[in-house]
Protein backbone atom coordinates (compact mmCIF):
# COMPACT_ATOMS: atom_id res chain seq x y z
CA UNK A 1 0.00 0.00 0.00
CA UNK A 2 1.13 3.42 -1.11
CA UNK A 3 0.65 6.56 0.32
CA UNK A 4 1.97 9.99 -1.10
CA UNK A 5 2.73 13.00 1.45
CA UNK A 6 3.48 16.51 0.54
CA UNK A 7 5.29 18.63 3.07
CA UNK A 8 5.39 22.35 2.63
CA UNK A 9 6.73 21.91 -0.95
CA UNK A 10 7.67 24.79 -3.06
CA UNK A 11 8.09 25.10 -7.13
CA UNK A 12 10.37 28.29 -8.90
CA UNK A 13 9.74 27.85 -12.37
CA UNK A 14 12.44 30.83 -13.61
CA UNK A 15 11.37 33.82 -12.06
CA UNK A 16 7.89 32.39 -11.05
CA UNK A 17 7.03 30.60 -8.03
CA UNK A 18 4.79 27.73 -9.98
CA UNK A 19 3.70 26.21 -5.95
CA UNK A 20 3.67 27.52 -2.87
CA UNK A 21 3.95 26.04 0.38
CA UNK A 22 2.26 23.35 -0.51
CA UNK A 23 1.21 20.47 1.97
CA UNK A 24 -0.88 17.49 1.49
CA UNK A 25 -1.45 13.48 2.08
CA UNK A 26 -3.19 11.56 -0.62
CA UNK A 27 -3.90 8.10 0.82
CA UNK A 28 -3.73 5.29 -0.96
CA UNK A 29 -6.91 3.70 -2.39
CA UNK A 30 -8.76 7.02 -2.86
CA UNK A 31 -9.42 9.43 -6.05
CA UNK A 32 -7.35 12.15 -5.34
CA UNK A 33 -8.36 15.16 -7.33
CA UNK A 34 -6.31 18.17 -8.03
CA UNK A 35 -9.01 20.88 -8.99
CA UNK A 36 -8.48 25.14 -10.03
CA UNK A 37 -8.08 27.11 -13.20
CA UNK A 38 -5.41 27.43 -16.17
CA UNK A 39 -2.57 28.02 -14.29
CA UNK A 40 -2.83 27.24 -10.74
CA UNK A 41 0.39 24.74 -10.53
CA UNK A 42 -2.06 21.59 -10.97
CA UNK A 43 0.49 19.97 -13.82
CA UNK A 44 3.68 21.27 -11.48
CA UNK A 45 2.18 19.13 -8.49
CA UNK A 46 1.54 15.93 -10.48
CA UNK A 47 4.90 16.24 -12.00
CA UNK A 48 6.78 16.59 -8.51
CA UNK A 49 4.39 13.57 -7.02
CA UNK A 50 5.84 11.58 -9.99
CA UNK A 51 9.53 12.37 -9.50
CA UNK A 52 9.63 14.18 -12.78
CA UNK A 53 10.47 17.27 -11.06
CA UNK A 54 11.97 17.99 -7.74
CA UNK A 55 10.59 20.29 -5.53
CA UNK A 56 12.74 23.80 -5.07
CA UNK A 57 11.99 23.54 -0.89
CA UNK A 58 9.89 20.81 0.70
CA UNK A 59 9.96 17.16 0.05
CA UNK A 60 7.31 15.02 -1.48
CA UNK A 61 7.51 11.70 -0.49
CA UNK A 62 6.41 8.32 -1.41
CA UNK A 63 5.65 6.38 1.39
CA UNK A 64 5.28 2.52 1.20
CA UNK A 65 5.11 -0.75 3.09
CA UNK A 66 6.06 -2.48 -0.55
CA UNK A 67 9.38 -1.46 -0.82
CA UNK A 68 12.10 1.11 -0.38
CA UNK A 69 13.69 0.47 -3.10
CA UNK A 70 13.85 3.78 -5.54
CA UNK A 71 13.42 1.63 -8.51
CA UNK A 72 10.74 0.19 -7.10
CA UNK A 73 8.90 2.94 -6.07
CA UNK A 74 9.87 4.49 -9.96
CA UNK A 75 7.94 1.91 -10.75
CA UNK A 76 4.88 2.70 -8.86
CA UNK A 77 3.78 6.14 -10.33
CA UNK A 78 2.51 6.51 -13.92
CA UNK A 79 1.52 9.65 -15.17
CA UNK A 80 -0.75 10.67 -18.47
CA UNK A 81 0.29 14.13 -19.79
CA UNK A 82 -1.69 17.25 -21.13
CA UNK A 83 0.75 16.86 -24.19
CA UNK A 84 0.81 13.23 -24.84
CA UNK A 85 4.10 11.29 -24.34
CA UNK A 86 3.24 9.23 -27.57
CA UNK A 87 5.65 8.31 -30.32
CA UNK A 88 4.45 10.96 -32.99
CA UNK A 89 5.89 8.22 -35.66
CA UNK A 90 4.52 5.22 -34.44
CA UNK A 91 0.90 3.53 -34.15
CA UNK A 92 -1.57 3.78 -31.24
CA UNK A 93 -0.99 0.35 -30.70
CA UNK A 94 2.34 0.20 -31.33
CA UNK A 95 3.43 2.78 -28.51
CA UNK A 96 1.16 0.50 -26.39
CA UNK A 97 3.51 -2.20 -27.00
CA UNK A 98 6.45 0.13 -26.40
CA UNK A 99 5.12 1.13 -23.22
CA UNK A 100 4.17 -1.69 -22.20
CA UNK A 101 7.23 -3.60 -22.52
CA UNK A 102 8.85 0.11 -20.89
CA UNK A 103 6.86 -0.80 -17.65
CA UNK A 104 8.24 -4.33 -17.71
CA UNK A 105 4.29 -5.69 -17.48
CA UNK A 106 3.64 -9.28 -17.41
CA UNK A 107 4.65 -11.16 -21.04
CA UNK A 108 1.41 -12.89 -19.82
CA UNK A 109 -2.06 -11.53 -21.31
CA UNK A 110 -0.63 -8.26 -22.87
CA UNK A 111 -1.86 -8.59 -26.13
CA UNK A 112 -5.24 -9.23 -24.35
CA UNK A 113 -4.57 -5.95 -22.36
CA UNK A 114 -3.58 -3.79 -25.14
CA UNK A 115 -6.93 -5.05 -26.61
CA UNK A 116 -8.95 -4.25 -23.93
CA UNK A 117 -7.38 -0.63 -23.44
CA UNK A 118 -8.11 -0.09 -27.09
CA UNK A 119 -11.68 -0.83 -26.62
CA UNK A 120 -12.32 0.75 -23.14
CA UNK A 121 -11.26 3.93 -24.89
CA UNK A 122 -12.69 3.70 -28.00
CA UNK A 123 -9.43 3.62 -29.85
CA UNK A 124 -10.04 0.15 -31.66
CA UNK A 125 -10.86 1.44 -34.84
CA UNK A 126 -7.31 3.86 -34.76
CA UNK A 127 -5.13 1.23 -33.44
CA UNK A 128 -2.84 1.01 -36.47
CA UNK A 129 -2.84 4.80 -37.54
CA UNK A 130 -0.27 7.00 -36.45
CA UNK A 131 -0.23 8.90 -33.14
CA UNK A 132 0.53 12.26 -35.01
CA UNK A 133 -2.40 11.23 -37.55
CA UNK A 134 -5.39 11.52 -34.97
CA UNK A 135 -7.54 13.54 -33.87
CA UNK A 136 -7.36 15.43 -30.18
CA UNK A 137 -9.67 13.61 -28.53
CA UNK A 138 -8.01 10.16 -29.51
CA UNK A 139 -4.96 11.32 -28.82
CA UNK A 140 -6.23 11.99 -25.02
CA UNK A 141 -8.14 8.56 -25.35
CA UNK A 142 -4.23 6.81 -26.81
CA UNK A 143 -2.36 8.95 -23.66
CA UNK A 144 -4.38 7.54 -21.39
CA UNK A 145 -4.10 3.94 -22.47
CA UNK A 146 -0.07 4.70 -22.56
CA UNK A 147 -1.24 5.60 -18.74
CA UNK A 148 -2.87 2.47 -17.52
CA UNK A 149 -0.85 0.05 -19.21
CA UNK A 150 1.72 0.51 -16.79
CA UNK A 151 -0.48 -1.36 -14.17
CA UNK A 152 1.06 1.07 -11.55
CA UNK A 153 -0.56 1.27 -8.36
CA UNK A 154 -0.36 5.15 -8.38
CA UNK A 155 -2.08 7.28 -11.70
CA UNK A 156 -1.86 10.55 -12.33
CA UNK A 157 -4.13 11.99 -15.20
CA UNK A 158 -3.47 15.59 -16.14
CA UNK A 159 -6.66 17.28 -17.36
CA UNK A 160 -7.59 14.64 -20.11
CA UNK A 161 -10.45 13.08 -18.78
CA UNK A 162 -12.43 16.46 -19.53
CA UNK A 163 -11.53 16.74 -23.46
CA UNK A 164 -12.71 12.82 -24.24
CA UNK A 165 -16.19 12.34 -25.17
CA UNK A 166 -18.93 11.83 -23.47
CA UNK A 167 -18.90 7.67 -23.98
CA UNK A 168 -15.64 6.84 -23.34
CA UNK A 169 -15.32 9.44 -20.16
CA UNK A 170 -18.08 7.53 -18.80
CA UNK A 171 -15.96 4.25 -19.42
CA UNK A 172 -12.94 5.30 -18.13
CA UNK A 173 -14.39 6.41 -14.91
CA UNK A 174 -16.05 3.26 -14.51
CA UNK A 175 -12.37 1.77 -14.90
CA UNK A 176 -11.22 4.00 -12.77
CA UNK A 177 -13.70 2.82 -10.24
CA UNK A 178 -13.07 -0.50 -10.60
CA UNK A 179 -9.25 -0.11 -10.14
CA UNK A 180 -9.88 1.94 -7.17
CA UNK A 181 -11.73 -1.01 -5.71
CA UNK A 182 -8.95 -2.84 -6.12
CA UNK A 183 -6.75 -1.05 -4.28
CA UNK A 184 -5.13 1.46 -6.77
CA UNK A 185 -4.85 5.37 -6.07
CA UNK A 186 -5.55 8.22 -9.08
CA UNK A 187 -4.49 11.49 -8.64
CA UNK A 188 -6.61 13.50 -11.16
CA UNK A 189 -6.10 17.12 -11.77
CA UNK A 190 -8.76 19.09 -13.67
CA UNK A 191 -9.95 22.44 -14.39
CA UNK A 192 -13.62 20.85 -14.92
CA UNK A 193 -16.04 21.11 -12.28
CA UNK A 194 -18.27 17.65 -13.16
CA UNK A 195 -14.85 15.68 -12.71
CA UNK A 196 -13.56 16.83 -9.50
CA UNK A 197 -17.20 16.09 -7.92
CA UNK A 198 -16.26 13.00 -8.92
CA UNK A 199 -13.08 12.46 -6.62
CA UNK A 200 -13.20 11.27 -3.23
CA UNK A 201 -11.10 14.11 -1.96
CA UNK A 202 -9.41 17.46 -3.79
CA UNK A 203 -7.05 19.97 -3.74
CA UNK A 204 -8.18 23.09 -4.53
CA UNK A 205 -4.97 25.16 -6.20
CA UNK A 206 -5.24 29.16 -6.78
CA UNK A 207 -2.28 30.75 -8.22
CA UNK A 208 0.28 27.85 -6.82
CA UNK A 209 -1.22 27.99 -3.24
CA UNK A 210 -3.12 25.40 -1.53
CA UNK A 211 -6.50 27.25 -0.60
CA UNK A 212 -9.25 23.70 0.02
CA UNK A 213 -7.97 20.88 1.03
CA UNK A 214 -11.26 18.06 1.74
CA UNK A 215 -14.41 16.25 0.52
CA UNK A 216 -16.19 18.26 -2.59
CA UNK A 217 -19.19 18.26 -0.37
CA UNK A 218 -17.27 19.97 2.17
CA UNK A 219 -16.46 22.65 -0.58
CA UNK A 220 -19.74 23.11 -2.17
CA UNK A 221 -21.19 23.58 1.20
CA UNK A 222 -19.14 26.79 1.48
CA UNK A 223 -21.49 27.96 -1.20
CA UNK A 224 -25.37 28.61 0.23
CA UNK A 225 -26.54 30.77 -2.36
CA UNK A 226 -28.42 29.47 -5.50
CA UNK A 227 -27.62 31.00 -8.45
CA UNK A 228 -30.18 33.01 -11.11
CA UNK A 229 -29.44 32.03 -14.68
CA UNK A 230 -30.30 34.75 -17.19
CA UNK A 231 -30.05 34.02 -20.90
CA UNK A 232 -30.14 37.10 -23.54
CA UNK A 233 -29.90 38.14 -26.82
CA UNK A 234 -28.87 41.66 -24.88
CA UNK A 235 -26.43 40.77 -22.86
CA UNK A 236 -24.76 44.00 -22.37
CA UNK A 237 -27.68 45.97 -21.33
CA UNK A 238 -28.95 43.20 -19.24
CA UNK A 239 -25.83 43.01 -17.60
CA UNK A 240 -26.30 46.82 -16.32
CA UNK A 241 -29.58 46.83 -15.26
CA UNK A 242 -28.65 43.81 -13.39
CA UNK A 243 -25.61 45.23 -12.09
CA UNK A 244 -27.65 48.55 -10.64
CA UNK A 245 -29.94 46.33 -9.22
CA UNK A 246 -27.53 42.97 -7.68
CA UNK A 247 -24.38 44.49 -7.50
CA UNK A 248 -21.06 42.69 -7.37
CA UNK A 249 -23.71 39.52 -7.10
CA UNK A 250 -23.66 39.74 -10.93
CA UNK A 251 -21.34 37.59 -13.15
CA UNK A 252 -21.16 36.91 -16.86
CA UNK A 253 -20.39 33.03 -17.86
CA UNK A 254 -20.45 30.93 -20.91
CA UNK A 255 -22.65 34.06 -22.70
CA UNK A 256 -24.95 34.12 -19.61
CA UNK A 257 -25.07 36.31 -16.82
CA UNK A 258 -25.45 34.91 -13.18
CA UNK A 259 -26.65 36.42 -10.36
CA UNK A 260 -25.58 34.56 -7.27
CA UNK A 261 -27.95 35.30 -4.39
CA UNK A 262 -29.06 34.35 -1.03
CA UNK A 263 -33.25 34.43 -2.18
CA UNK A 264 -32.80 33.39 -5.49
CA UNK A 265 -36.94 32.90 -6.01
CA UNK A 266 -37.59 36.32 -5.32
CA UNK A 267 -34.78 37.90 -7.50
CA UNK A 268 -35.81 35.29 -10.06
CA UNK A 269 -38.80 36.80 -10.09
CA UNK A 270 -37.66 40.47 -10.40
CA UNK A 271 -36.00 40.08 -13.46
CA UNK A 272 -39.02 38.33 -14.57
CA UNK A 273 -41.67 41.15 -14.04
CA UNK A 274 -38.87 43.84 -14.73
CA UNK A 275 -36.99 42.44 -17.40
CA UNK A 276 -39.06 40.48 -19.18
CA UNK A 277 -39.06 41.75 -22.47
CA UNK A 278 -35.47 41.48 -22.76
CA UNK A 279 -34.84 38.27 -21.81
CA UNK A 280 -35.16 35.02 -23.21
CA UNK A 281 -35.20 32.51 -20.51
CA UNK A 282 -34.48 32.53 -16.58
CA UNK A 283 -33.76 29.62 -14.31
CA UNK A 284 -32.74 28.74 -11.21
CA UNK A 285 -29.17 26.22 -10.55
CA UNK A 286 -27.86 24.90 -7.69
CA UNK A 287 -24.25 25.95 -6.90
CA UNK A 288 -21.33 24.32 -8.37
CA UNK A 289 -17.49 23.69 -7.73
CA UNK A 290 -16.88 26.57 -9.97
CA UNK A 291 -18.57 28.93 -7.59
CA UNK A 292 -16.73 27.33 -4.81
CA UNK A 293 -13.57 28.27 -6.59
CA UNK A 294 -15.08 32.05 -7.59
CA UNK A 295 -16.03 32.52 -4.01
CA UNK A 296 -12.64 31.29 -2.74
CA UNK A 297 -10.50 33.57 -4.99
CA UNK A 298 -13.17 36.25 -4.60
CA UNK A 299 -11.82 36.34 -0.30
CA UNK B 1 19.08 -4.71 -20.70
CA UNK B 2 15.41 -5.44 -22.46
CA UNK B 3 14.38 -2.72 -21.87
CA UNK B 4 17.11 -0.97 -23.76
CA UNK B 5 16.84 -3.29 -26.42
CA UNK B 6 13.14 -2.59 -26.64
CA UNK B 7 13.73 1.35 -26.71
CA UNK B 8 16.39 0.77 -29.60
CA UNK B 9 14.38 -1.16 -31.73
CA UNK B 10 11.13 1.11 -31.90
CA UNK B 11 13.64 4.07 -32.01
CA UNK B 12 15.12 2.83 -35.31
CA UNK B 13 11.61 2.56 -36.60
CA UNK B 14 10.61 5.67 -35.71
CA UNK B 15 14.18 6.36 -37.58
CA UNK B 16 13.02 4.56 -40.82
CA UNK B 17 9.38 6.53 -40.79
CA UNK B 18 11.09 9.49 -41.05
CA UNK B 19 11.99 9.75 -45.02
CA UNK B 20 13.91 12.97 -44.74
CA UNK B 21 16.20 11.67 -41.91
CA UNK B 22 16.24 8.64 -44.13
CA UNK B 23 17.70 10.63 -46.96
CA UNK B 24 19.51 12.35 -45.35
CA UNK B 25 21.76 9.63 -43.15
CA UNK B 26 22.45 8.46 -46.88
CA UNK B 27 23.16 11.21 -48.09
CA UNK B 28 26.75 11.69 -45.94
CA UNK B 29 28.51 8.37 -47.71
CA UNK B 30 27.06 9.60 -50.87
CA UNK B 31 29.03 12.63 -50.53
CA UNK B 32 31.75 10.86 -49.00
CA UNK B 33 32.29 9.22 -51.88
CA UNK B 34 31.93 12.50 -54.47
CA UNK B 35 34.79 13.68 -52.29
CA UNK B 36 37.13 10.59 -52.54
CA UNK B 37 36.39 10.46 -56.32
CA UNK B 38 36.88 13.92 -56.91
CA UNK B 39 40.31 15.95 -57.20
CA UNK B 40 39.53 16.95 -53.31
CA UNK B 41 39.60 13.51 -52.12
CA UNK B 42 42.79 12.53 -53.75
CA UNK B 43 44.71 10.36 -51.27
CA UNK B 44 43.59 8.85 -48.45
CA UNK B 45 42.57 11.62 -47.20
CA UNK B 46 39.51 11.64 -47.40
CA UNK B 47 38.60 8.44 -46.72
CA UNK B 48 40.88 8.73 -43.05
CA UNK B 49 39.45 12.17 -42.19
CA UNK B 50 35.95 13.77 -43.91
CA UNK B 51 33.58 10.32 -44.31
CA UNK B 52 34.31 9.65 -40.52
CA UNK B 53 34.05 13.04 -39.34
CA UNK B 54 30.57 13.40 -41.65
CA UNK B 55 29.28 10.37 -40.55
CA UNK B 56 29.68 10.90 -36.86
CA UNK B 57 28.60 14.99 -36.93
CA UNK B 58 25.42 13.89 -38.86
CA UNK B 59 24.83 11.13 -36.48
CA UNK B 60 25.36 13.74 -33.38
CA UNK B 61 23.24 16.43 -35.13
CA UNK B 62 20.34 13.94 -35.66
CA UNK B 63 20.30 12.79 -32.09
CA UNK B 64 20.43 16.03 -31.16
CA UNK B 65 17.53 17.92 -33.29
CA UNK B 66 15.69 14.62 -32.58
CA UNK B 67 16.22 14.77 -28.26
CA UNK B 68 14.53 18.43 -29.03
CA UNK B 69 11.75 17.43 -31.45
CA UNK B 70 10.53 14.84 -28.67
CA UNK B 71 11.12 17.43 -25.97
CA UNK B 72 8.54 19.48 -27.50
CA UNK B 73 6.54 16.65 -28.80
CA UNK B 74 5.88 15.42 -25.27
CA UNK B 75 7.57 11.84 -26.19
CA UNK B 76 10.77 12.62 -24.09
CA UNK B 77 8.43 12.95 -20.55
CA UNK B 78 6.72 10.20 -21.93
CA UNK B 79 9.60 8.05 -21.61
CA UNK B 80 10.81 9.76 -18.39
CA UNK B 81 8.05 8.76 -16.74
CA UNK B 82 8.76 5.37 -16.82
CA UNK B 83 11.28 3.32 -15.44
CA UNK B 84 13.06 3.43 -18.50
CA UNK B 85 14.18 7.36 -17.81
CA UNK B 86 17.78 7.78 -17.40
CA UNK B 87 20.72 5.16 -18.37
CA UNK B 88 18.12 3.26 -20.26
CA UNK B 89 16.59 5.69 -22.89
CA UNK B 90 20.77 7.29 -22.99
CA UNK B 91 21.78 3.50 -24.17
CA UNK B 92 19.11 3.01 -26.39
CA UNK B 93 20.36 6.18 -28.32
CA UNK B 94 23.85 5.55 -28.13
CA UNK B 95 23.04 2.00 -29.49
CA UNK B 96 21.05 3.82 -32.09
CA UNK B 97 23.88 6.51 -32.97
CA UNK B 98 26.38 3.16 -33.60
CA UNK B 99 23.52 1.57 -35.97
CA UNK B 100 23.60 4.68 -37.77
CA UNK B 101 27.06 4.53 -38.29
CA UNK B 102 27.72 0.73 -38.97
CA UNK B 103 24.70 1.65 -42.13
CA UNK B 104 26.93 4.48 -43.40
CA UNK B 105 29.99 2.85 -43.30
CA UNK B 106 28.45 0.17 -45.47
CA UNK B 107 27.15 2.23 -48.03
CA UNK B 108 30.28 3.92 -47.99
CA UNK B 109 32.43 1.18 -48.72
CA UNK B 110 29.59 -0.95 -50.53
CA UNK B 111 29.57 2.59 -53.31
CA UNK B 112 33.35 3.00 -52.94
CA UNK B 113 33.64 -1.01 -54.34
CA UNK B 114 31.23 -0.42 -57.12
CA UNK B 115 33.01 2.41 -58.69
CA UNK B 116 36.70 0.57 -58.52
Amino acid sequence: MNSIAVDRADKRIGQVWALKNISLEIPSGEIFGVFGRSGSGKSTLLKLIAGLNQPTAGTVVLQSSGSDDPAWLDSQVSIAFQTPGLAPELTVIENLRLFSSLWNTRRKGKMGRTAMFLELLGLSNVRNRRVCKLSDGHKCAAELARAFISDARITAIDGLIERLDHPTRRKTWEYILARKRQGSTFIIATSSAKEALLCDKLAVLSQGRLVFAGKPGELLSAVQNEVVVVESIHGPLINSKLRDRFGAAVTERNGTIEIKSPDADSDAAWVLSELKSDVGCVYLRQPTLDDALDRIEGS
Amino acid sequence: MSRTVVLAYWEFVRLLRSRKTVFAALAVPVAGVAVCVSHLGRGNLALRCFFPAAAVLFTWLLLYVRSLTDRSSGFSAGIDSTPAAGAVSFIARLLIALVIILVQIAVFYAAIRIIN
